[in-house]
């Protein structure tokens, strides 16, 4: 009977350059509506989302993430930059008899700078794109939904400059949400 | 044992082993590479002997890439149609081959030893297309450099032809950008080449989501084939691409059976090609499809996609 052996399988072949440098960076833009001037802006935008949860730090303000992904927020650029810790290396268990075979591989992808696609833990890939992925849509709702609470509170302060508030109104419909803010004249 | 080593017939060999397509072939006292001079100095009698292959060849060469494909000409004013095996095709077309060239290629061949690069860019137009056939990559000129060099219409022709895109790279796409400066005979070529780019392009579509363009078959190349570099792709990017480079062959096709037109009747051919190349066709086969696939990912497939297609 054959026994199974830990190997090293090197990150180099199990994810392409270009994912590792994307799962390392990828960068989500968000716009800002000017609505008040630019610093008061991104004033509200920083204190709501230091209220929701995130962290001020000195590279920008973090959002909670689980252990080895970070999501950096700069108000500034109105950039969000995530990351996703990649090991440097993957153990796979393979049988004694392919042990040299798989090495052989390896170095011969490491040599050729290719991806090996049907390696132990070339799943890898695909499970670490979707950690990026949910990362992302997750920090993109968060700032959404901080970003739609700037703006109705930029709306007020807007429209308390123009004249008194006498009523202000809110509705949804679907992905449209609405304010109506009445001044007296 | 004594060896004598004559470097110019080393580097005739060399080519003409390259010419004929043998590219791994090895060539005699290869093993003394390294006792060659590392600059190259032709006599007059190799530079007789060189013009004579390097003409013949080159001349094959675009014989065999085009066949008896028709390029338009403007003849007197009228548009006329000549392939390469019509003598008006070859009028006013002229391959100077220098001595460049020749040294290019010897440092390729002196490569291997000396493990640097040749000076490519140190090359007439001409040069650059032997340079390019020898090493098997249209990639090491650019189309700016051969325009800088005024590089005749069929050095590009080649170029277009063989280089390699991506489903979202076409480097050729600078001529559609920039109409006014493109050669009558490359035009339709343009518009058969861009055609044949969405067939590759559809065709790669088909074989990662095979439901996509049901009903659709990619029309099959009628020359060259398209080569795409890249064989997964990024479909949000490549549908945002082809929407912006299917626009910019629109407009200069606009361009050329309008205010563009270099005879009286070019017009006609110009304005037809779309259709008969079936460039309408293909991109809207490939807009069909993919637009209701991109429509229907949600914004978590589509980062996705982005990550793990590039």
């Amino acid at each position: 009977m054959s026994r199974s052996y830990a190997i090293r399988i090197p990150i180099e072949v199990l994810l392409s350059e270009s994912l590792r440098n994307r799962l390392a960076d990828f960068r989500l833009n968000f716009p800002l509506l000017d609505i008040l001037p630019p610093e008061r802006m991104q004033e509200m935008l920083k204190k709501r989302l230091i209220a929701a949860g995130f962290q001020e730090t000195e590279t920008g303000l973090v959002m909670p993430a689980p252990s080895g992904q970070t999501a950096i927020f700069d108000p500034a650029t109105m950039e969000m930059r995530l990351s996703i810790a990649v090991p440097e290396a993957h153990r796979a268990n393979v049988y004694e008899e392919s042990i040299r075979w798989m090495e052989d591989q390896i170095k011969q992808a490491l040599a050729a700078g290719r991806v090996l696609n049907s390696a132990p833990g070339s799943e890898l890939a695909s499970s670490l794109a979707e950690q990026m992925s949910e990362l992302a849509v997750k920090a993109r709702a968060a700032i959404n939904a901080v970003l739609k609470d700037v703006y109705r509170e930029a709306i007020r302060e807007k429209a308390g400059q123009l004249g008194s508030v006498s009523n202000v109104s809110e509705s949804s419909d679907g992905s449209t949400f609405r304010i109506r803010i009445e001044i007296d004249a | 044992m004594k060896v004598e080593l004559c470097p110019e017939d080393m580097l005739l060999e060399y080519v003409e082993n390259r010419l004929s397509g043998k590219f791994d072939a090895v060539i005699r006292h290869e093993q003394y590479l390294k006792y060659l001079p590392r600059g190259f100095e032709p006599s007059e009698e190799f530079a007789a002997r060189w013009q004579t292959m390097v003409s013949a060849a080159v001349k094959r060469f675009v014989s065999s890439t085009f066949g008896l494909r028709g390029f338009l000409f403007d003849i007197n004013g009228y548009t006329k149609r000549f392939s390469p095996a019509d003598t008006d095709f070859w009028q006013g077309l002229e391959f100077r081959f220098s001595h460049r060239g020749a040294e290019r290629l010897y440092e390729q061949m002196l490569r291997r030893v000396t493990s640097e690069e040749p000076l490519f860019p140190v090359a007439l137009p001409a040069d650059a297309l032997l340079i390019s056939i020898c090493h098997n990559d249209f990639s090491l000129y650019s189309f700016p450099w051969l325009a800088k060099n005024s590089a005749n219409w069929l050095i590009k022709a080649c170029h277009i032809t063989w280089q390699r895109v991506t489903p979202t790279q076409v480097d050729w796409q600078c001529f559609f950008n920039e109409p006014a400066n493109v050669e009558l005979p490359l035009r339709e070529f343009l518009i058969e080449r861009a055609a044949d780019y969405l067939a590759a392009v559809n065709t790669l579509v088909k074989a990662q989501f095979p439901a996509a363009l049901f009903g659709h078959t990619p029309r099959p190349c009628r020359s060259i084939e398209v080569t795409l570099d890249q064989r997964q792709m990024n479909l949000p990017h490549t549908l945002a691409f082809i929407a912006g480079f299917v626009a910019s062959v629109r407009k200069a096709v606009a361009y050329w059976s309008g205010e563009g037109c270099v005879c009286i009747d070019d017009e006609k051919f110009i304005a037809g090609a779309p259709k008969a190349y079936g460039l309408d066709l293909e991109f809207e086969a490939f807009n069909k499809g993919v637009v209701s696939i991109v429509e229907n990912m949600n914004e978590k497939e589509q980062i996705y996609e982005s990550l793990i297609r590039n």
